[in-house]
């Protein structure tokens, strides 16, 4: 079976439990509570449905980031860069603990609710988020060199080379980001029409080559 | 009652699992250089070039610092209705700690270049 059938394939199978948790909910709770009001079914119903919808839409931005369908390898770089940014670590390992904390706060109790969040928690958060977006504006703010935490680059950043061909025509162009380590490769072939354009990504260790007009495909 | 209760243990069962899945995903990629941490203390000097960075440093310390601090506190501890609180004074020294790593980010994006420009 090909990879994009089999995508295709997963890509159906979890909405499609999704559907039928949610109709067998539907189901059970009308048959349960006969005696109800109808206002009353209704409210269990959509309690259920919720937490089944927002666990099954969890559940497949999960299974995409495990995947590398959803591409995590710039969570902590700003775009276009390399280098790992401050702001951004702090935000995540302050959201996951108070994220874990929560959780443990809840299940640890007798009767599970939602706990009271302190004033200093919010605040906590509220320096580390305003951290990160403080450090966002210098950037966009800054023109050329940065710190690692992104920001706009000068031109003198990338390396542009161009070779041609002169029996064949052909044009060999290459970018080489030097903040990025990033290398775009693109070359044009006259006698064929076609463009083959290389992107290779040191971080991801991705090289994607793409054809256009794509070569004809055999009979 | 009994249907609460029920509700809020699956919604504490879904979370609980999203929650781990996402930690554990993004541990996973950090682990695996996925996720690159490269630079993460290092800053770009005057002359263009990068160096290790004390502000960030510090920045590093005081959050891993706090976070270890708190989630120790949670798990000496973890029943309540309430998550505990933090002391303003940590509050006020990890403030202090984000205002010094924010006045580097911003001496070297704005007053840097001038400087250069000066000489």
């Amino acid at each position: 079976m090909e990879e994009s059938t089999k995508r295709n394939l997963v890509d159906w199978i979890i909405p499609a439990i999704c559907l039928i948790l949610a109709l067998a909910t539907v189901a059970i709770v009308y048959f349960l509570h006969r005696g109800e009001t109808a206002l009353a079914r209704l409210t269990i119903i959509v309690e259920y449905v919720t937490v089944i919808l927002v666990f099954f839409f969890g559940l497949i931005v999960l299974i995409r980031m495990a995947t590398n369908r959803i591409d995590l390898s710039g969570l902590l770089c700003e775009p276009d860069q390399n280098k790992a940014s401050m702001g951004r670590f702090q935000l995540l390992i302050f959201t996951f603990v108070i994220a874990f904390s929560l959780l443990l706060i809840i299940v640890s109790a007798e009767t599970p609710e939602f706990p009271q969040i302190p004033s200093g928690i919010l605040l906590l958060l509220g320096i580390s988020a305003s951290t990160y977006a403080v450090s966002k504006g210098i950037n966009a703010s800054s023109s050329g060199g940065t710190d690692g935490d992104g920001g706009a680059h000068a031109a003198t950043d990338q390396t542009i080379s161009t070779t041609m061909d002169p029996v064949t025509g052909k044009t060999t162009t290459t970018v080489h980001h030097h903040s990025t380590g990033k290398s775009t490769t693109t070359v044009h072939e006259p006698a064929t029409g076609q463009t083959t354009t290389t992107v290779h990504h040191p971080t991801t260790v991705k090289t994607t080559t793409t054809v256009d007009p794509p070569p004809p495909q055999p009979a | 009652m009994l249907e609460m209760t029920f509700l809020a243990k699956l919604a504490t069962v879904a979370g609980g699992i999203l929650v781990g899945g996402f930690f554990g995903v993004v541990l996973l990629k950090i682990a695996t250089g996925e996720i690159s941490l490269a630079y993460l203390l290092s800053a770009e000097d005057a002359a263009g070039r990068w160096a290790y960075s004390p502000a960030r440093l510090q920045l590093l310390i005081f959050t891993v610092g706090v976070a270890a601090n708190y989630l120790h506190s949670v798990l000496v501890n973890p029943h309540g209705n309430s998550l505990p609180d933090l002391p303003m004074s940590v509050v006020a020294v990890l403030g202090g700690s984000h205002a010094v790593y924010l006045g580097s980010k911003a001496f070297s994006a704005f007053i840097q270049p001038l400087l250069k420009n000066l000489e």
